[in-house]
């Protein structure tokens, strides 16, 4: 009886909007429910949010091994937070996403924090300045047009610290807002200035960081000429797993003159056809649509120990990504490998392991016209020997 | 009644007369009763263990077979095995010599057509005595054709049966090719020699077919193929060559070059490699020089000497010219066996691989007398009988015995085909003796049987060289038996110990943890181990691995031998390029066991750094010596091997009155204690640490993105993102390839 009232009691919390996804968000600021009240607006339209204040004792990330909540947003302070660093990355390794907002006088605990996700804060009190892309001649308000991987059509401005990171976008770590050229920081005048950064884990956990939390404040966002609503739209749609997610399934090979689909080996020199679908997440629609890759950047590796090819996948129908080639002359252990690390979307690492085998016995070519002479003269031996053994024979 | 008929009435001449009489029933029984013996001697290994398979190679041996028995003869000569050498895999139908699979397959299917059910096991394991018994038959064939004399095959049949030294290859359950072509070696000398005594065609296809069977069961052919030649060579130029060693030699060398061809793992390298030079060149000498005398028939004298001359000097120069164009052209080469058996050092100094198995080792005096015993002081009187009064047969027997002399004192294992030759000259040489002996005797008590001779042994003498001889005969029956009984029988696989009490306790670790394996990984999980394990675990654990003891590929095994010695986080690398999902390795250290990996660790970086040169030997050696306790080099002690085997070893105390962490086969205490892993966790050690099977970790979620440096000029550029992912070239540095901002701009 007990456990049909449970299972009754779990089915009624599964259908409430409970399921809705939990967003932490700590601070030690009231006053930010006052200047971020268009951002948090935006937060509670898809996720059920829980404020707390950063020092209180109030809240647990972690419950009897459960993590409570699936997202978080840290506003950084100069107080440490009562949880350790280790906690909040294991938090995020565990899957879950994190947001910070930085600012220029934020504790050493924040900085560490951000070192983790290979990010650095520019100097203590140090904030960007640009003579040139600002708003109203102010050289503390920064703009730039530099939004990579996120989509935002308007400048976006800045007030505050920069954060540094490699020129480049690797696979890991991007800088989805950068500093225009003409930015600088700090008393070693740093170049390559990020306003926002980014980071997704192996585990395509997403971790996004702000220099400064002006970056979302109403001032920003109510700005029509600025872009930096459809900033914080795509931060939450990006950072919190919404968008730029990706799929893959129905892996197919065969040979392509045979319907039988992931047969136990090949023969090398067969023609092989390789076929796999790949979606992706549309919040709007709330489904998976078919993925469409624009640069032809699906690369399908034929692998043992090195790479025997690499060859891009064709789009075909629907979500299908197909391919169609020969075998190497080469027998071993293969594997079909997909390494889509496309900055931005989730990793797709994908390896299917198949065996090439050698001819058998049987399978080689037979009668061949270069071998004649060799037929010939074999035959023409067993010929002669029989004439010569009568001749033999019968000249006593 | 006379004095003759008299004395042919007494007791002596009685006796004398009823033994001549019954004497060929009691060569028949004196044999059986030795086939018999030859086989009761090798079952001692399971009656004190268990009817396993032993050692290492014979768990492919049994692999193989089962896959054989299952799955038919044609499957075995195309299965391409992908769970060995993984990623490369192995194709094993074109790389194995079937004639042991063959055989014992042979014999389950007859035994289950005759609806006998026998396990393919019990086949396996007790194939080897049964085919011991069969060589003792040969060995006697072959003494006899040697010697004409039964007396002298009897004991040659006796010696080979319990010769220590083939017995260690040949008992139950070691279910190896050695097994089965010790008897092939001796049974094709026999027809050999039967067809150089009968210049029989027909008993020159028997050769033929034996050395077939030969092929088929073991590389060692390349023995036969080089001895027959060297034997009718010698022949040719002592001037003994006639018409019957023409008919052995021909019948023997194109039928059997024929049916080697047959073998897929020989092919046509019985055309073109070096092995089988030696016989292509006796072929075509033999024949010219027949078909020189033949063309003497027809030329004056004179015309002769300069033909002679003229010819001898051509075909010299024809084949050396040859073979230096066909070497130089790389058409034909030396197989690196077979270098080592020409130049012993050779191995030592290119090819560690090779130098690295302990049986291909210099033989030394010890194995020598303990393989062999009393028959390396008997068989010079049989060698000096052949050379005393030469046949063909004999001076076989001598070159068969000088040749495997040699090959014996260049490495351990060919002692295997030394031990039939000192036996069966051993045997000539003690039934001689015994022959010399007994007419002395004989001839004291019938003295009327016997003719008068002017230099006889006195009898008193006599009696005591019997005496002696035949004290020294059961010393080496003894001797044997030992080594049967205590030596040889032992799987390896299973040890065991005795106690204070004198209990054998028995150590099962290894098949605990391969059952371990079995049991809880996934099957297409991937294990590296240093290749001796290879055939084990792909056997008993069923399990892929990356190398095994068919070191077919150098270099693979190298990249193993770099994986265990670079530093953890190397060898992750490493690991994960290949795969590998579990490093197993095997640890002496708790139980005194000194066949463990970390003895047999620079042999891994000698084998790594012949193909990856940053891999340094003496690098690995602390103070001048290898070692593992404080004085240990980083390189050593940052190694995988060292880590890994030594993991938590700091925790438990091995030896009384010595602190925690001390290696009671090292005899030190270990130099590095506490310390964590890790991309590896311990995932079992078998219950006294012999095996410790470790897994891969999957790589950390933000690994190469972490920094802790304040400055960003320092990045640490992800290994995955890097353009090109090659091994490491730093075997031992902590510090990853850093590069800054400027050089990447």
């Amino acid at each position: 009886m007990i456990k049909f009232l449970i299972l009754i009691l779990g089915l009624v919390f599964a259908g409430t909007p409970n399921n809705q996804k939990k967003v932490l968000v700590l601070s030690d600021n009231p006053a930010i429910y006052v200047s971020h009240s268009q951002f948090f607006n935006l937060l509670n339209k898809s996720f059920r949010v829980d404020y707390k204040n950063i020092q209180s004792n109030t809240f647990n990330l972690q419950l009897f091994g459960e993590w409570q909540y699936d997202h978080l947003v840290l506003f950084s302070t100069t107080n440490d937070l009562k949880v350790s660093t280790q906690e909040l990355l294991d938090f995020y390794d565990s899957g879950r996403n994190i947001l910070l907002l930085g600012s220029t006088d934020q504790s050493k605990y924040f900085r560490k924090f951000l070192n983790s996700f290979g990010l650095d804060m520019h100097e203590y009190g140090s904030s960007v300045v640009d003579y040139f892309n600002n708003i109203k001649g102010n050289q503390n308000i920064v703009t730039t047009s530099n939004v990579n991987i996120l989509k935002v059509d308007k400048p976006v401005a800045h007030q505050g610290a920069g954060l540094a990171m490699t020129p480049y976008e690797t696979f890991q770590v991007y800088g989805l807002v950068r500093g225009s050229e003409t930015a600088f920081s700090g008393p070693n005048l740093s170049h390559n200035i990020i306003y926002v950064g980014a980071t997704q884990g192996r585990n395509n956990a997403r971790f996004v960081a702000t220099g400064s939390w002006e970056i979302l404040s109403d001032e920003f966002l109510n700005n029509s000429n600025l872009g930096n609503f459809e900033l914080a739209q795509e931060i939450i749609l990006w950072g919190f797993g919404q968008s730029k997610i990706l799929k893959a399934e129905n892996l197919i090979h065969r040979r392509l003159d045979s319907d039988d689909i992931k047969p136990y080996n090949y023969r090398l020199r067969e023609d092989c056809y390789f076929s796999i679908d790949i979606f992706e997440w549309d919040h709007q629609k709330d489904k998976w649509v078919p993925y469409v890759s624009t640069d032809n950047d699906v690369i399908l590796e034929f692998v043992m120990l090195d790479p025997y090819y690499r060859l891009p996948l064709k789009k075909g129908d629907g979500a299908k990504y197909e391919l169609q080639f020969k075998i190497p002359d080469v027998y071993g252990v293969f594997q079909f490998k997909i390494n889509y690390l496309k900055p931005g979307y989730t990793f797709l690492k994908i390896a299917e392991k198949i065996t090439v085998r050698p001819f058998r016995h049987d399978e080689y070519g037979r009668y061949l016209v270069q071998a004649f002479p060799y037929y010939f003269s074999s035959f023409g031996t067993m010929a002669g020997f029989v004439v010569f053994l009568i001749a033999f024979l019968l000249n006593k | 009644m006379s004095s003759e008929e008299e004395t042919q009435q007494s007791l002596p001449y009685k006796v004398h007369k009823s033994t001549l009489k019954w004497a060929p029933v009691f060569n028949m029984t004196i044999l059986l009763s030795i086939a018999i013996i030859s086989c009761l001697i090798r079952v001692f290994s399971v009656i004190r263990y268990e009817s396993i398979i032993h050692e290492f190679d014979p768990w492919f041996n049994y692999r193989t077979t089962q896959y054989l028995v299952k799955e038919g003869p044609y499957a075995l000569w195309n299965w391409y095995d992908s769970e060995s050498w993984y990623p490369l895999g192995r194709s094993v139908g074109g790389t194995v010599y079937p004639g042991l699979m063959m055989t014992s397959g042979m014999i389950y299917w007859v035994l289950h057509k005759l609806s006998i059910p026998i396990d393919i096991r019990n086949v396996c394991v007790f194939l080897a005595p049964i085919f011991s018994a069969f060589t003792s038959l040969a060995a006697y064939g072959m003494t006899k054709e040697i010697t004409k004399r039964s007396e002298a095959g009897l004991l040659s049949a006796l010696f080979v049966a319990i010769v220590p030294s083939y017995m260690s290859r040949s008992v139950a359950g070691s279910y190896d090719n050695e097994g089965v072509s010790i008897f092939a070696l001796v049974f094709t000398f026999y027809t050999f020699l039967k067809t150089v005594n009968t210049g029989s065609i027909l008993w020159g296809v028997y050769t033929a077919l034996a050395f077939f069977y030969m092929v088929a069961s073991w590389g060692g052919y390349a023995f036969i193929i080089n001895i027959i030649p060297i034997f009718v060579l010698f022949l040719l130029i002592t001037g003994r060559s006639n018409s019957r060693i023409q008919v052995a030699y021909n019948v023997f060398y194109i039928l059997g070059t024929l049916l080697a061809m047959q073998i897929p793992f020989v092919g046509f390298q019985a055309l073109h490699s070096s092995e089988h030079m030696a016989s292509h060149a006796v072929f075509i000498l033999i024949n010219f020089l027949n078909f020189f005398s033949w063309i003497r028939n027809f030329v004056s004298k004179k015309a002769i000497i300069t033909l002679t001359k003229f010819l001898i000097v051509f075909l010299v120069f024809s084949i050396l010219v040859g073979v230096v164009i066909l070497t130089l052209a790389g058409k034909t080469q030396w197989s690196g066996r077979s270098l080592t058996l020409l130049d012993p050092t050779y191995a030592k100094k290119y090819i560690p691989i090779i130098a690295s198995v302990s049986e291909h080792q210099a033989t030394t005096w010890s194995s020598f007398f303990f393989d062999l015993h009393y028959l390396i002081l008997f068989s010079p009187v049989g060698l000096y009988y052949c050379y005393y009064k030469p046949t063909e047969t004999k001076i076989f027997g001598a070159l068969y015995t000088v040749l495997g002399v040699y090959f014996a004192s260049v490495m351990v294992r060919l002692l295997l085909v030394l031990a039939p030759a000192v036996s069966i000259m051993a045997g000539i040489g003690i039934s001689w003796a015994f022959r010399k002996f007994a007419k002395s005797v004989r001839s004291f008590i019938l003295p009327k049987i016997e003719k008068p001779k002017k230099y006889r042994i006195p009898p008193e003498i006599a009696i005591i060289g019997l005496v002696i001889l035949g004290y020294y005969c059961s010393i080496y029956v003894l001797h044997a038996n030992f080594a049967g009984s205590e030596a040889y029988a032992s799987p390896s696989i299973i040890l065991s110990s005795r106690d204070r009490q004198g209990n054998r306790n028995i150590i099962d670790d290894y098949r605990e943890a391969y059952y371990w394996l079995r049991m809880n990984t996934r099957p297409d999980d991937k294990i590296m181990s240093w290749w001796d394990y290879g055939y084990q675990i792909t056997g008993m654990s069923n399990r892929t691995v990356l190398v095994d003891n068919n070191t077919w590929n150098n270099t693979h095994i190298a990249t193993v031998g770099m994986a265990m010695a670079s530093s953890e986080e190397d060898a992750f690398e490493i690991c994960e390029k290949l795969d590998v999902d579990y490093v197993l390795v095997i640890f002496g250290g708790i139980l005194n066991y000194s066949g463990d990996d970390i003895n047999k660790f620079l042999w891994m970086v000698r084998i790594g750094g012949g193909v990856y040169p940053h891999i340094k030997e003496e690098d690995y050696y602390g103070k001048g010596t290898y070692r593992v306790d404080q004085y240990a080099t980083e390189t050593m002690t940052n190694s995988l091997m060292y880590r890994l085997s030594y993991y938590r070893f700091d925790e438990v105390q091995t030896a009384y009155g010595q602190p925690k962490g001390y290696d009671t086969v090292r005899q030190a205490v270990i130099g590095v204690k506490g310390y964590k892993l890790r991309h590896f966790e311990e995932a079992f050690t078998s219950e006294n640490w012999i095996v410790r099977i470790f897994k891969r970790k999957q790589r950390e979620n933000r690994d190469g993105v972490a920094f802790t440096s304040k400055s960003t000029s320092q990045f640490t550029i992800p290994k995955e993102f890097s353009p090109v992912t090659k091994f490491s070239k730093k075997a031992n540095t902590k510090q990853r390839s850093t590069l800054s901002f400027q050089n990447n701009e």
